[in-house]
């Protein structure tokens, strides 16, 4: 359509606001509370203009006006331009510390802020990371519409109206006790330095974007660097994440800055540690390596690698493991959460990984089943994606878990599983939608196979037999199945399916479901497991498991005698220990000697007293880490590395999005990149490998690992690819098995399973179920987010959830002390009071010195080997 | 008298034919209900003037469903007390007036939304809505048709600019009373984003006026183009303050007062509009007609049709300031203009009641007064200046004799 | 408390409009709006805290701290005022020792001006617990105080 502005004639789109039209043709109107295009707030009136249409005179808001055909609009009329001027005029009178973008406005229209009234601050004011000036804050609700609009968080809010109108946090608390995210959407929409992040300087830093060192969502961040410090973090809006972020990918780098950074490699002489040279350590350590090899042979040695390493890291760590050393003892933490997830997924897909990215799932998905995922704190992120989608474009949710978890706040149905009997609740739906007839049947037919076996096993999974096993009332299952077969329904699980004896069961369960009703290969469908570690899902690709080498070959099959000939040596064929066996065969003096790349299994595997007495009995123990971690400790030498902002390489997002880092920071003294030090020690073994960069490394990746064979770090230098991603021109696969599964006869295999109860349940010694988890706040053993001040102060200590009358029963208050003992091991914590299953209590495993892992169970699923850190049986007394 | 008859009871209302306009509207067609009220000429009484069938056509022609209706009783400005009166003296017509609305646009539920000052009353309409729930009056199949409502009350919590419709039904939401920015309209964009119809109680009352009478004897009472009923609430220094019924264009303001028993005291100048959102007038506008055209003839409102008397004991300044302090209160703090502006503006006059007011205070006025009008975002802020502008033309000489 | 804010709160289920209904509600039951209801209502209708509490502090009549037994509104509109308010509140504030807005020693009374109770036929006027006493002077005021419990 054509319309007028300042005289010139202009053709703008339908729809468009009168805002958006002048800018795009070069007009600026001054405009202070608009922040995101086309939801107006309409507070600060600046952008008022001069509008004649239809034979009418009036004023509008730009920002809330749309165009219409033959409209005439004087953007800089006297009239307009004194009222702006009186605007800011007043502002100034009120508000004398006013900053920020804001400011450019002041300086334009030559008004000087000049007030000196104070006003009281609000109690959100008391938290660790945001700043609030309330003498610069002309509450423009751009906070508020940030919170609420963009996060769904609601919990900045506006108190009190006319000129006594401000912003708190919750009914007027401190951030944490209203519920505040700090993931600081609030901070970057404020346009007058109201509200600010606490950092150490309030200079500009030159940005630098690389990726969150925390979990699997693999945000970009944008890192403001001034010298050799970061000075503030933003999500960036380049990444998967659209600017977006948390309160670790916003606040959480303040590790890297921690004195207690280890700087120099430490020999353990005489039960202390001394600081000795690079090349006395990595001397030492291959000499010792060397010994035990040739004393007990190749397979007494095993190595952790790890999901915080790079995917050339990984790689080179299990390539030393495997032809080095020469044995298939090489595993990583993802043993301890989603091995269930590679097994369960291949054997009904062909292919162990989520399924969708989160671009189809965010847009496309008309219902999401959370299962056994505490998406808001584990993945937050994608929590606010699907709260988003929920609230703004009205998206189904069910949720599935004991706990009231966020989600649970903005679902359709919440299902309190009794934990453990997940497999029953599944079959339970598919036992639903067979009997509903909701299947789909033309999927089942054209692309899988195996149906009438599953039909057989879930036959007998009625709503009422799954209520008596799950707790959960059968009209809810009803609810359930029919919600999820009517919709294009996406499955997104985390830990809470994963750590069981049952995981591969949980996991096959859920891809079963997804084939039963079609919901597979297409948008805004799909099994969807969240990964937990920044790059779990690399160090999988690259092989850092017992059973399969780069790329998922199985050991002694043709693609590993392929490898074998790039490597130009001999794979061991023998499947190499698990984690937790590991630690049996250490404790039972099987494995002599253990190197471990970045892991911390002292307080994060199962049945710790039995993991420290493990490693205590090693002959020889490496860690490399960034920190002295309960498990370094223990080693005989420590090797100091520098941190994922401190290098370069890739990672590889839960979404299989192969993502570039960018060096944000030069390495702390001594400390070396994980590569460097994997090369070194192997040198000294006899390897000849001249590596000169990551780069170099992936170049052999690409070789090896055919799902990356397309990717270079050229292409991925500004966003990354999703593998598969087959050659140079493909530009990655969003959505897997579309077309066929990659399965020998190309189609999905229904792989039922019955219900089995958990390894432990309660009795009458242990009436409890304990189940663990995470934080928002903090992540995995603590190593990162510990070191870090504010996030200490939000979550000091470890706790237990308990629910209410559980408490009372107990005789037991919030806050007050509860002994909590397994048949392991018992350890002392804080009573939370909270919504959770009754019966059931939560304890986070973040803490070392009441770790939760004291008291968890390491029995296995016995074809994931994934220990069952979700079920264990307890009792509970007050102190 | 057509609007302040005394039917406090359903059993008077019934007795002085209440009800016969709903049975009648009922065997009408919608559209043709929406015709006589065109027909009508009537306008809005909540002060805004909108021709009342126009609005409902509007709301009759969204597909959206379900549609709503409201009856603004969130009488808030000072010196205007007809609603309450109304409400008092004849409840069930404004109930009626609301049924017949509701039929006409396809309305199953309305929200009957009064001030928390008149909680007493609203608690009153709600027994009267039980009651007629009872007689089959409201509720499914009224008088046995195919026609099912019903209605809520919901009582206000002290915000006057909640009686502003966007920031009513807001309200009615269950969040704070923030205008909208509109478009859209209430018509296509209402209660929970649905088609909704609002109405001032007075309007409602005139809905069974005009069925029972027909649109086209009901535009012949008053004067053309101004017709019907109104009530006009009068207060001050009048012997006898209260609410007073006449026709449109049929009373100039000077025979109102004098229906009331003529000044007390000696005459000074008077406000009309819509209390502080009203206008201060001298003698000059006693012949002015009491009409919403006379009205815009002259540059004002005839608003919620309230007349606040002035006699020699009042001064203008304070009067300002009055009104000053009033808005600052209510204004609900959305929009910068309004929200500082009022608050300046209080600041200024009370500098110059303290005798301190110099001409820049009288120019800052003057500044603050053109951004408020242009920039604020609902009615609140742009009339907020209306006495005061007023004031400065009909009283000039006593306001600028104070300053230095 | 709990159990008597859920009550309310099932009372008003089948309303469409429940926010302004419950708070009113809760504050005739406990005088105020305890921090504890805001929190129970927000759980029960769905909402966060803090969404409740931003419609709540808007509007002017529902308080969050305990107040005196008896509420005394005393109206200043425009009306009110020419016919002597002002005076009203004078003498109140000098006999009880208090400014407006603010609770009497003893806790008996807690005064509030308001702008426009809706009887201007017989101002000026106040509201007593709900009722309206009008055609006032700053002795009839005192005598209605003194005489109330």
């Amino acid at each position: 359509m054509i319309i007028t502005i300042d005289g010139k004639r202009v053709e703008v789109e339908e729809g468009k606001t009168i805002l958006q039209a002048a800018r795009e043709n070069g007009i600026e109107i001054p405009a202070l509370c608009n922040y995101i295009d086309g939801k107006p707030i309409g507070s600060c009136g600046l952008c008022v203009v001069s509008i004649k249409n239809g034979g009418r005179e009036y004023h509008a808001r730009a920002c809330a006006t749309k165009v219409a055909d033959g409209m005439e609009i004087e953007t800089h009329t006297q009239e307009v331009e004194d009222a702006r001027r009186t605007i800011l005029e007043m502002l100034a009178e009120e508000h004398g510390e006013i900053g920020g973008e804001a400011n450019e406005l002041f300086l334009k229209y030559g008004i000087e802020i000049k007030s000196d009234k104070k006003r009281e601050a609000p109690n959100l004011v008391d938290n660790p990371f945001i700043s609030f000036n309330p003498n610069a804050c002309v509450s423009c609700f751009r906070c508020v519409q940030a919170c609420s609009l963009i996060k769904e968080n609601h919990v900045l809010v506006r108190e009190n109206r006319g000129s006594n109108i401000g912003i708190v946090a919750g009914i007027n608390e401190n951030l944490k006790d209203a519920g505040c995210a700090f993931c600081g959407a609030c901070v970057d929409a404020c346009p007058t330095g109201a509200l600010m992040d606490l950092t150490p300087k309030e200079e500009e830093g030159k940005k630098i974007t690389s990726i969150c060192p925390y979990c699997g969502v693999g945000c970009a961040i944008d890192y403001y660097v001034l010298g050799n410090e970061i000075i503030y973090a933003r999500g960036s809006p380049d990444g998967v994440n659209k600017g977006d972020d948390c309160i670790k990918g916003r606040y959480g780098w303040q590790f890297v800055h921690s004195e207690e950074r280890l700087k120099k490699p430490l020999i353990k002489k005489n039960g202390k540690f001394e600081e000795v040279t690079w090349d006395e350590a990595l001397n030492y350590v291959a000499s010792r390596l060397k010994e035990i090899k040739e004393k007990y042979g190749a397979d007494s040695i095993a190595g952790l690698s790890s999901a915080k390493c790079t995917n050339e890291e990984n790689y080179l760590f299990q390539k030393f493991m495997r032809i080095v050393v020469g044995t298939n003892n090489v595993d990583h933490c993802a043993r301890l959460c989603h091995a269930s997830t590679v097994v369960g997924l291949f054997k009904v897909f062909g292919s162990g990984a989520m399924t969708n990215s989160l671009e189809d799932l965010e847009k496309d998905a008309e219902l999401y089943f959370v299962i056994g995922s505490n998406t808001t704190h584990a993945h937050p992120v994608i929590g606010t994606m699907i709260k988003r989608a929920v609230k703004s474009r009205g998206a189904k949710l069910i949720v599935a878990d004991p706990r009231d978890i966020e989600l649970a706040e903005y679902s359709d149905l919440h299902l309190r599983q009794r934990p453990g009997t997940d497999v029953a609740l599944i079959n339970g739906m598919m036992n639903v939608i067979i009997s509903h007839g909701l299947e789909d049947r033309e999927f089942i037919e054209n692309r899988t196979e195996g149906f009438e076996k599953l039909k057989e096993i879930v036959k007998k999974y009625t709503p009422e037999y799954v209520e008596k096993i799950t707790g959960v009332p059968k009209e809810d299952i009803i609810k359930a199945a029919v919600l999820y077969a009517t919709h294009k329904s996406a499955i997104i699980y985390a830990m809470g399916i994963t750590q069981h004896t049952s995981g591969t069961a949980n996991v096959a369960s859920l891809a079963n479901l997804a084939l039963l009703t079609g919901n597979v290969g297409k948008r805004g469908a799909g099994v969807n497991p969240l990964r937990g570690q920044n790059n779990v899902q690399g160090a999988g690709d690259m092989g850092a498991l017992p059973n399969v080498l780069p790329g998922y070959a199985k050991l002694g099959t043709r693609r590993a005698r392929e490898i074998e000939k790039i490597w130009g040596r001999k794979i061991p064929e023998k499947d190499g220990l698990t984690v937790v066996e590991m630690m049996h065969a250490a404790s039972k003096g099987v494995i002599k000697g253990m190197y471990i790349m970045g892991e911390n299994p002292a307080v994060s595997d199962p049945d710790q007293k039995h993991v420290i007495q493990a490693l205590k009995n090693l002959e020889f123990l490496v860690v490399q880490d960034l920190f002295m971690s309960e498990t370094a400790q223990l080693a005989d030498v420590i090797l100091p590395v520098v941190s994922s902002l401190e290098k370069e390489g890739t990672f590889t997002n839960t979404e299989r999005r192969v993502q570039l880092l960018h060096r944000v920071l030069e390495p702390v003294e001594d400390a070396k990149p994980d590569w460097w030090i994997i090369q070194e020690i192997a040198k000294r073994m006899g390897a000849e490998w001249n590596y000169e960069s990551p780069k170099d490394i992936f170049e052999e990746i690409r070789k090896v690992v055919l799902q990356y064979r397309g990717i270079t770090y050229e292409r991925i230098e500004k966003m990354g690819l999703q593998w598969p991603c087959p050659s140079e021109g493909h530009h990655g696969t969003k959505i897997l098995h579309e077309d066929m599964f990659p399965t020998p006869n190309g189609l999905a295999k229904f792989s039922p399973y019955e219900y089995n109860p958990p390894a432990e349940e309660p009795d009458e010694e242990y009436p409890f179920v304990l189940t663990t988890g995470r934080t928002y706040e903090h992540f995995h053993t603590g190593t990162l987010t510990r070191k870090i001040d504010g996030f200490n102060e939000l979550i000091p200590e470890a706790f237990v959830e308990i629910h209410p009358e559980d408490a009372e029963k107990l005789g037991v208050e919030d806050g007050d002390c509860i002994e909590v003992e397994s048949r392991r091991g018992k350890i002392r914590v804080k009573a939370k009071l909270a919504g959770i299953k009754k019966g059931v209590v939560f304890i986070p495993f973040h803490f070392a010195e009441s770790a939760a892992n004291v008291l968890t169970i390491d029995a296995l699923d016995p074809e994931a080997k994934i220990p069952e850190l979700k079920v264990a049986a307890v009792r509970l007394k007050k102190c | 008298m057509l609007l302040l008859k005394d039917a406090r009871n359903v059993e008077d209302y019934l007795a002085q034919g209440g009800f016969k306009a709903l049975r009648k509207a009922l065997e009408f067609g919608q559209d043709e209900i929406i015709k006589e009220v065109e027909t009508s000429g009537l306008l809005g009484r909540g002060g805004a003037a909108f021709p009342t069938g126009l609005k409902m056509k509007f709301v009759r022609k969204e597909r959206k469903t379900p549609k709503y209706i409201v009856a603004n009783a969130d009488e808030g400005e000072p010196g205007t007390f007809k609603d309450r009166v109304l409400m008092e003296r004849n409840p069930y017509q404004i109930l009626e007036g609301m049924i017949i609305s509701a039929y006409a646009i396809g309305a199953k539920k309305g929200f009957f939304y009064i001030r928390y000052e008149y909680k007493e009353i609203a608690k009153d309409i709600e027994r009267k809505i039980e009651e007629l729930r009872r007689l089959g009056i409201l509720g499914p199949s009224i008088y046995g048709s195919k026609f099912s409502f019903d209605i809520e009350v919901v009582l206000g919590a002290g915000a006057y600019v909640c009686g502003e419709e966007t920031a009513l039904m807001e309200s009615i939401e269950g969040k704070r009373g923030f205008p909208r920015i509109k478009p859209p309209y209430p018509a296509q964009y209402g209660l929970w984003g649905k088609p909704t119809l609002i109405n001032n109680v007075e309007t409602l009352a005139n809905i069974p006026v005009v069925m029972s009478m027909g649109g086209a004897n009901y535009s012949r009472l008053g004067k053309e183009g101004c017709s019907g009923p109104k009530l006009f609430s009068v207060s001050g220094f009048v012997k006898n303050p209260g609410v007073y019924e006449a026709n449109l264009g049929e009373k100039t303001i000077g025979e109102m007062i004098e229906l009331t028993g003529g000044v007390e005291g000696e005459f000074k100048g008077l406000m009309i509009g819509g209390g502080a959102a009203g206008f201060i007038l001298n003698e000059e506008y006693l012949d002015m007609p009491l009409c919403f055209k006379d009205a815009k003839e002259r540059g004002l409102f005839l608003g919620t049709g309230d007349i606040i008397v002035f006699n020699e004991s009042v001064n203008i300044w304070d009067i300002l300031l009055n009104i000053a302090k009033f808005f600052e209160h209510e204004s609900c703090g959305q929009c910068f203009p309004c929200r500082y502006g009022t608050k300046r503006m209080r600041e200024i006059i009370e500098k110059i009641v303290r005798g301190e007011g110099r001409k820049e205070d009288i120019e800052k006025l003057n500044a603050t007064a053109r951004a408020m009008k242009i920039a604020s975002l609902c009615p609140l802020g742009a009339s907020a200046m209306l006495a005061y502008e007023s004031a400065m033309k009909n009283f000039r000489e006593e306001l600028m004799g104070v300053i230095q | 408390m709990d159990g008597k804010v859920l009550e309310i709160i099932e009372k008003h289920r089948n309303d469409d409009s429940k926010l302004l209904a419950i708070l009113h509600d809760v504050q005739n039951e406990f005088g105020y709006i305890p921090e504890d209801a805001i929190k129970t209502i927000a759980k029960e209708l769905g909402m966060k805290k803090g969404e409740v509490y931003d419609a709540a502090s808007f509007y002017s009549f529902f308080k969050f701290e305990p107040e005196g037994k008896h509420e005394v509104m005393i109206c200043d509109c425009i009306v009110c005022h020419i016919k002597g308010s002002e005076r009203i509140i004078e003498r109140i504030e000098k006999e009880f020792g208090v400014k407006m807005g603010e609770t009497t020693k003893d806790g008996k009374f807690t005064f509030k001006v308001v702008e426009g109770l809706g009887h201007c036929e017989s101002s000026p006027v106040m509201m007593l617990d709900g009722k309206i006493y009008g055609d006032l002077t700053p002795e009839k005021a005192m005598e209605i105080l003194r005489g109330c419990e």
